[in-house]
């Protein structure tokens, strides 16, 4: 393998590149044209403009690049194109190495409906769920059997989609609501019903399995703090897994790979109930975009493990050797207004400065003057920290969000802090509904209130911006006309 | 020389600032009487924000919100009311009823027709954007004067998508 193409973008893209790079070998990079900007392109070692009639590049355009500028490799990021069986397989057939595991094992587990029904089987525990498929359209059908599984309850897509795959239902008017509107976007939609655990923790296990089935699975990340959908905060290990339940849950994902025959990196899904109860709930067959957490707490280049995994090389290392005692935060930072209500807010990115100093990683494609394109998502930068405890694991973080400069657009900044601060995040009570509670409908929830001997700084503070805002301190006289090289060049 | 009072939380303080001092970096500022030191980037001739300032020896990364409604200090936000006795500055939170597109995007879902009302707060339609469904919501209690958008449409920023009498 010398030359591999990645076909992602943005943040995603960089980080694979960079593994690339330091594998010593050759990353082509694609992009369009709204998007030219993006570190991706800048860090690759050739680019490529895909323009594409349709929203993102096709298959075929992907295949038909990769073979002209000889790439013996696609990376397809973490994400959908990672998890389609049909593009790995035309890879394949162009003599192509597909990064990731066997078409075979991406079909199996596309269906998310008979994994879940394979592992139940195996004995593995799960959330309940109704072993029945549907069509969207069998609407009758469909409420029926909610009222069989009692509200409140979730939507499962058998197949994972672009764009949303799980839709949670409180009651009946909600059910039919969500059925017309489904029926409308995506007609042939495939559903199953599953109980809705709630409260409830989420947690994420990243497991590497040879060809040779030794496999390593790394500590929990718990991906709880959720808000709309997107995950703001992840940490690892989880502060309210108890050992037992790590073990449990690294048996679990042993078994649960060994009855689908998983080969290669892939990320499993638990919720844990409140009464500490662990269910399997989904298997990916790429990395998680929190595998940043996992990296930081072993030292390993797992984006450099799953390349090797695929050019059929082990990564040298054992489960034994595998040491994270260090505990890891990650903080999503977002182009979202808390005040518009999270509305992204696109634009051009006048300055970036992201923090930097100990135990500090940044991971984005955002540079000055970077214009954010209204047509991918608001993500700026995934900005994670490590240390010895959880007390001061936050207090790094909360260090580090405020040392973070970025201007020209509006950020969830404000946000990511004001969660650092609240006793259910450090006293570790979170749950996936943690942050609906605190903020909807509640925006006002991230003013802060000076300390005494700051009011007077603040005041100031804000008549100088203000006065700046209005031009007060412009000055009257260009600085260029000042300089007397100018002035002399004037000279008749 | 000009005068604020600025509100923070909930104490008011009058500031004045010397526009004598803006050709250095360094301002003359009084707050409540009392001289502080100021020092500040020169605003260059484009006009830009004011990126950080020194006061009282303190250096603070700020970041004052376009409709002056917070001021960010190191990424925490503090809500803050100016009063400009030389601008009549009274900004009301609403404007009038007409729903602008905040965002460039595509028209998910249209919850209102015209001729309803609808409350302060109510969710008036989806427009998706960066990959998200964004629910537009309505700045005030009335009754649907237009509806101009159907779904499935494309919009431009500033749009009018409803108006609200």
């Amino acid at each position: 393998m010398k030359k591999i193409l990645i076909a992602n973008r943005g943040e995603i893209a960089v980080r694979i590149i960079r593994s690339i790079r330091d594998l010593g070998l050759k990353s082509v990079s694609i992009y369009d044209q709204n998007d030219w900007q993006s570190l991706h392109v800048k860090l690759s070692d050739e680019c490529y403009v895909i323009r594409s009639e349709m929203d993102r590049a096709t298959d075929v355009e992907i295949i038909e690049l990769a073979k002209r500028v000889k790439a013996d490799a696609i990376h397809p990021g973490y994400g959908f194109l990672a998890e389609q069986a049909d593009f790995a397989e035309t890879c394949a057939d162009a003599g192509i190495i597909f990064i990731g595991p066997s078409p075979e094992i991406l079909s199996l587990l596309q269906d998310r409906f008979t994994v879940l029904e394979l592992v139940k089987r195996a004995g593995i525990p799960t959330p309940k769920f109704l072993k029945k498929l549907f069509f969207v359209n069998q609407i009758d059908e469909i409420v029926e059997a909610c009222v069989e599984m009692e509200y409140p309850l979730i939507f499962q897509a058998r197949y994972h989609q672009p764009g949303r795959s799980i839709w949670f239902i409180e009651n009946q008017a909600q059910a039919i609501e969500m059925l017309e509107r489904l029926q409308q976007k995506q007609p042939n939609l495939e559903l199953f019903l599953e109980e809705k655990i709630s409260p409830v923790h989420l947690m994420r296990v990243i497991i590497l399995r040879m060809q040779n089935k030794d496999s390593i699975v790394f500590n929990e990340i718990d991906s709880s703090i959720q808000f709309r959908n997107r995950r703001l905060i992840e940490e690892s290990p989880s502060p309210i897994i108890t050992p037992k339940q790590r073990n449990e849950i690294s048996q679990i994902t042993h078994e649960v790979t060994r009855c689908l025959n998983f080969s290669g990196l892939g990320t499993l899904d638990f919720l844990v109930d409140t009464a500490g109860n662990v269910f399997f709930s989904k298997i990916k067959p790429y990395l998680p975009a929190s595998h940043v957490l996992t990296e930081i707490a072993t030292g390993l280049d797992l984006v450099a493990f799953q390349i090797m995994h695929s050019a059929e090389m082990g990564p040298g290392i054992r489960q034994d050797d595998i040491q994270a005692k260090e505990h890891s935060l990650l903080c999503r930072i977002s182009a979202v207004d808390p005040y518009k209500n999270f509305l992204p807010s696109p634009g051009v990115i006048r300055k970036f400065r992201l923090p930097a100093g100990p135990f500090v990683r940044c991971d984005t494609h955002i540079s000055d003057g970077y214009q954010l394109p209204e047509k991918y998502d608001p993500i700026l930068a995934k900005i994670s920290v490590l240390s010895y405890d959880r007390a001061s694991l936050l207090s790094r973080m909360r260090r580090v969000l405020s040392e973070t400069s970025i201007s020209g657009i509006t950020t969830d900044l404000p946000v990511l802090l004001n969660i650092l601060d609240q006793p259910e995040f450090t006293k570790s009570l979170y749950h996936t509904d943690f942050l609906t509670q605190r903020f909807e409908g509640h925006l006002e929830a991230i003013h802060e209130i000076p300390s005494e001997d700051e009011y007077k700084n603040f005041a100031i503070a804000t008549a100088a911006a203000y006065y700046y805002q209005r031009n007060f301190f412009r000055p009257t006289m260009p600085e260029r006309l000042k300089s007397t090289w100018h002035q002399e060049s004037r000279k008749p | 020389m000009s005068k604020l009072g600025i509100k923070i939380g909930k104490r008011l303080f009058h500031v004045q600032i010397d526009a004598l001092g803006s050709l250095d970096s360094q301002i003359s500022v009084q707050i409540e009487g009392e001289d502080v030191p100021v020092i500040l980037p020169k605003q260059s001739e484009d006009g830009d924000k004011l990126d950080w300032i020194i006061i009282n020896n303190r250096p603070y990364e700020i970041n004052l919100d376009a409709d002056l409604l917070t001021i960010g200090l190191h990424n925490r936000v503090y809500p803050i009311e100016i009063r400009d006795l030389a601008v009549s500055l009274t900004r009301p939170r609403i404007a009038d009823g007409r729903v602008k597109a905040p965002i460039p995007g595509l028209i998910r879902q249209l919850y209102v027709y015209q001729g309803m009302s609808v409350e302060v707060g109510q969710s008036l339609l989806v427009l998706e954007a960066m990959k998200m469904e964004n629910e537009i919501l309505a700045p005030k209690t009335g009754c649907i004067r237009s509806v101009n958008v159907i779904t499935g449409q494309n919009v431009n920023l500033n749009d009018i998508l409803v108006e609200i009498e």
